[in-house]
């Protein structure tokens, strides 16, 4: 009985202890190699359309209606003035003239009483042809004229006195003396005006003949009233801003009667010579009226307008590698013509500078062009400085009489890397440029030519443009990420778009660190799609997953401005995922 | 799922923080002078009359799951690999693992009991105290873990927490009522303390290509003195807030019985020459319940990716945010208040059918064997024992048996010493069978998660 017990314990014990402990399951060796799986995942995804509006803050970047369209541009409008403009006054002093003196021989003037005459009263009496009296030099210099007075022909002046003493010194008080003709080469140009009938004056050459010249005591005065010179008669000449009007003032001829009642015996006789004072005067030059030529350059601190700078556009458009030919910008311009009154007109060039931080651009009108208002009106005149002539146009500007003066340039102005710090519009030379005034009132004058302006530039771009936008989002330190593999990751979507660009669009996965594995993928959408399906495949596999990158290359596909109402609709969206995180359970 | 996930932790943790066991002491079903086996047998009575030590009459603890080391442990290449490991595939792992993941646990205290002989029977009178706590999921809850995600629609449904926690006290009575013929039975009084019984009807998820979508429906019993849930504000993004179950507050300083019941066992035994055949039934009863708390997703509640639709415009945090917030809603208890009426929950019930054999050319060599079934619970149980019995002397008996059944293989055995004035025994009904090998200091990891132990010390007279 005892040993039937012990063989049964025994028989227990075996069985729980030695036979019952599997070997192979040793969990000091276990493997914890493990791994959570993503099986070709499709991650439904619901994306609102796409507006613009919702992307584009508006900031330089503003949303612009016209003829009942919205579209995006970048815009500056502001006003414009130049310095006021007039002409000085044309004056000068009147010169200090030089008398001429002379002494005549009138030879013998002795006479033997005629029959009749009684000895101690003999008549006198002769008449001279006197020539050869000195040259008297004239000259008269204005004030500095006004820079814009290119030329002038003539002038009209306030009543300049002129007056030409004439006095024979010698004449006996007994004799009587008349200047039955006097010629004088006088200042040529001249507009007499008050003349007697016995005075004649040919501004031409300049001589001014009197006749029946009455003198007493052999003086005799010929008082003149000019109030005008004819400039390119006179000679004149405009030189360093100072018109100089010069001649000779000469006594060519004088007839002179003399007659005297004298009694030889007296010791009172007829002079044998006369001594001749010529006297000229003219007085101050005052000019009120001038024909001739002028020409301004238009000046003042206003007439430079203010850079439109481009530091808040959105940030796509900010990038190095965004080159924007825009399809056609535009600049606006209102101008009025204060000058149309005294039949003038102004104009003034227009460039347009992009300031970089490599240096600045500069873009002229097509074949250097100026913009031109008519002397013939005040206006306004409105113009539209673009490569075409815009289809829809700013309404303040819109007008019939808008002309289009061509602007090829202008669409470069936001070309090249990335955008440009600010854009400069300028008035390249302004002016009035020379042309003829006839008979302008020297007094007149304006406050200066004012104006505004409008730039825009809708967002329309041409071929060869691109915006790029690169966004990277790296740095990520999410545990759960650690040790997951990628092995495939896909996007698939239809695309409908009414925007008028086409993307490119390329992402990138990033491992961690900077000798990481990247594998990227690539796809492109149509300016305008239409139910387009687009695919975008990331091919190799991705551990430990740091980041991802957005390129996105956008190109034109036709001109249509950016409109705030432009969609993009991603439809059926499909992210596959197929992956595995791996990890040790240990 | 906050709210539903902390109500589990927190019945778990009141099942588990008490010492474990539950219906246990098989080993002893046809072991002699086992002083409890009237509590597996109404019919059985004892040699001797005697009184429990208060306390520690007969005290015990189990642990019974079908899961099983291998469920996720696997040997590839000669080494043992877990489940997650690439080599091991999904309909691999799938097809090993049990369609239901069953734990029960549970303790049984004999506070106090005696048996006697009277009226020409055996009557025992006890009271104890019982918790247990069981739990079964499907399958599909791992299902993700091991496939990974994919574009599928997994339907997880039932899983189910319960925890009680009553007193019992019951009178027994079993008399030969013809020559080897013994009927007995068991009327016992239950005195509820606590019941938590969670069920998450359904976990639907459908990952679906054009949509995922994720539903869930759960309700929450609890029933006790003083149980009431905790709730706090949860305050969504958009500022619009709402009130979940957060745990449970408990008001009393001396626990109180909120719930009463009765429950009877009865049972059979037969015996014929050598051969002895058993069959009982046990806890046929029920606890009413006076005051139960009801927490409730109130239906189904659905969060689905369709809702959401994301912008380019701008960060989409309100977006996420509203997901998020519909989320945490997915698994958020209402509190709603209490139950009207009464609540009443069938306690499980076993069926125990055994037979015995003294060996002709030893009769104090028994061999036997015992089908139990257990019904009502969490899960149903069953488990078959067979074994030998060996009463070398009159004092001394042990037994050793093989049982197989819903928590896997295992070794029974007991040790019972008897002497008039000091009774002792010990067993243990599932000890596993098989072990891997671990790292030391633990030489040895069991590969099932079964087990049992009971002990007691009585004084027979």
């Amino acid at each position: 009985m005892n040993n039937k017990f012990i063989y049964a314990a025994v028989l227990a014990s075996a069985a729980l202890a030695g036979g019952c402990v599997d070997s192979a399951y040793d969990l000091s060796q276990i493997d914890g190699t493990s791994e959570f799986k993503v099986n070709n995942l499709v991650l439904p995804l619901n994306v609102e359309e796409i507006t613009l509006k919702d992307l584009v803050k508006e900031g330089e970047i503003k949303v612009v209606s016209s003829q009942g369209k919205e579209f995006y541009a970048v815009t500056r409008s502001g006003t414009f003035s130049t310095d006021p403009v007039g002409l000085n006054e044309v004056s000068a002093i009147a010169p200090i003239i030089p008398s001429a003196v002379t002494v005549v021989n009138l030879g013998s003037t002795q006479q033997a009483p005629r029959k009749g005459e009684s000895r101690v009263s003999v008549n006198f009496e002769k008449v001279y042809d006197l020539t050869g009296f000195p040259v008297t030099k004239f000259s008269m210099s204005t004030f500095k004229l006004d820079d814009a007075i290119i030329a002038l022909h003539s002038i009209r002046t306030l009543p300049m006195d002129i007056k030409i003493r004439i006095e024979a010194q010698g004449v006996p008080s007994a004799m009587t003396v008349r200047f039955n003709e006097v010629v004088f080469q006088f200042l040529k140009g001249l507009t007499l005006t008050g003349l007697p009938e016995n005075y004649s004056y040919d501004a031409a050459s300049g001589v001014l003949k009197v006749t029946g010249l009455e003198c007493e005591g052999g003086r005799a005065v010929l008082p003149l009233t000019a109030t005008g010179i004819n400039l390119e008669q006179a000679g004149a000449t405009l030189q360093d801003g100072v018109l100089r009007y010069s001649g000779d003032i000469q006594l060519q001829k004088l007839q002179m009667y003399c007659r005297m009642q004298y009694d030889p015996l007296s010791g009172v006789t007829p002079p044998t010579e006369l001594r001749f004072e010529i006297s000229p005067e003219v007085g101050n030059l005052t000019a009120t009226h001038a024909s001739g030529r002028i020409g301004y350059t238009l000046s003042g601190d206003a007439i430079n307008i203010p850079p439109v700078e481009f530091g808040t556009l959105p940030e796509f458009l900010n990038s190095d590698r965004t080159d924007l030919r825009l399809a056609n910008p535009q600049i606006y311009l209102k101008l009025n013509n204060p000058l149309a009154g005294n039949r003038l007109y102004y104009q003034t060039g227009v460039q347009i500078r992009s300031n970089r931080d490599e240096g600045s651009s500069t873009y002229p009108l097509d074949n250097n062009g100026v913009v031109k208002v008519n002397p013939m009106s005040e206006g306004p005149y409105y113009f539209v400085l673009s490569p075409q002539m815009p289809a829809v146009q700013l309404p303040e500007y819109a007008t019939n009489s808008l002309e289009h003066v061509s602007f090829t340039g202008l669409s470069e102005i936001l070309s090249g890397k990335g955008l440009p710090r600010s854009i400069d519009i300028q008035l390249v030379d302004p002016q009035v440029p020379p042309q003829d005034i006839a008979d302008i009132d020297l007094s007149w004058g304006f406050p200066g030519i004012e104006g505004s302006y409008s730039f825009l530039a809708p967002i329309a771009l041409k071929k060869g443009s691109e915006i790029f936008y690169g966004e990277t989002f790296d740095g990520w330190d999410i545990k759960w990420l650690e040790d997951v593999e990628i092995d495939r990751l896909t996007l698939e979507a239809d695309v409908t778009s009414t925007l008028p660009l086409g993307f490119k669009l390329g992402a990138m996965l990033m491992e961690k660190g900077s000798q990481g594995a990247q594998v990227s993928a690539e796809t492109r959408i149509d300016g305008n799609a239409v139910n387009q399906h687009i695919t975008l495949s990331f091919a190799g596999s991705v551990r430990n997953l740091g980041g991802i990158r957005f390129d996105a290359m956008l190109t034109p596909d036709s001109e249509e401005a950016l409109a705030p109402g432009q969609t993009v609709k991603l439809s059926n969206i499909r992210v596959v995922i197929n992956g595995a995180k791996k990890y040790n359970i240990n | 799922m906050k709210s539903i996930y902390r109500i589990m932790a927190l019945a778990a943790m009141a099942a588990v923080s008490q010492p474990l066991l539950a219906q246990e002491g098989y080993s002893g079903y046809f072991l002699d002078n086992y002083t409890y086996r009237f509590e597996l047998n109404p019919a059985a009575g004892n040699n001797m009359a005697y009184v429990s030590l208060p306390g520690a009459g007969n005290a015990g603890a189990s642990v019974g799951s079908n899961l099983d080391m291998r469920d996720f442990i696997y040997i590839k290449g000669g080494k043992p690999v877990y489940f997650t490991n690439p080599q091991v595939t999904t309909a691999e792992f799938m097809s090993n693992l049990p369609e239901r993941l069953n734990l029960n646990a549970g303790t049984n205290v004999k506070l106090l009991s005696a048996g006697f002989n009277v009226l020409g029977g055996y009557a025992n009178i006890s009271v104890g105290t019982h918790q247990r706590f069981g739990a079964t999921l499907p399958q599909e809850v791992l299902y993700f873990e091991k496939n990974g995600l994919s574009n599928e629609d997994l339907e997880i449904r039932d899983i189910r927490l319960r925890t009680d926690a009553y007193l019992t006290a019951g009178v027994n009575y079993s008399r030969e009522i013809t020559d080897g013929f013994r009927i007995g039975a068991t009327l016992k009084y239950i005195a509820g303390m606590a019941s938590v019984d969670m069920r998450v009807n359904k976990i639907d998820i459908s990952l679906g290509e054009k949509v995922w979508q994720i539903s869930s429906n759960a309700d929450c019993y609890m029933s006790g003195h003083g149980l009431t849930y905790s709730t706090e504000t949860y305050t969504a993004a958009d500022g619009s807030s709402n009130r979940y179950v957060s745990g449970v507050d408990y008001d009393r300083k001396v626990p109180t019985p909120g719930g009463s019941g009765f429950a009877a066992d009865f049972g059979a035994e037969w015996k014929w020459q050598g051969l002895t055949v058993s069959a009982s039934l046990l806890d046929l009863g029920y606890i009413s319940w006076g005051r139960t708390m009801l927490a409730s997703t109130n239906g189904t509640r659905v969060f689905s990716t369709d809702k959401y639709s994301f912008s380019a415009s701008d960060d989409n945090k309100k977006e996420l945010d509203r997901m998020k917030d519909d989320l945490a809603r997915l698994s958020q208890l209402e509190d709603n208040g209490e139950v009207p009426g009464l609540r009443q929950e069938n306690l499980p019930f076993t069926v125990n059918a055994g037979v015995d054999y003294a060996m002709p050319f030893w009769e104090k060599l028994h061999v036997s064997a015992i089908a139990m079934y257990q019904f009502g619970n969490v899960f149903n149980v069953n488990e078959y024992r067979v074994g030998v019995n060996l009463a070398p002397q009159d004092k001394f008996s042990f037994a050793a048996n093989y049982s197989t059944g819903s928590y896997g293989d295992g070794l029974g055995w007991m040790f019972n010493f008897t002497t008039r004035g000091f009774n002792i025994f010990m067993g243990m009904d599932r000890l596993p069978l098989r072990y891997a090998r671990g790292n030391a200091p633990v030489a040895f990891f069991p590969m099932s998660l079964s087990a049992s132990v009971n002990a007691g010390i009585n004084i027979p007279f």
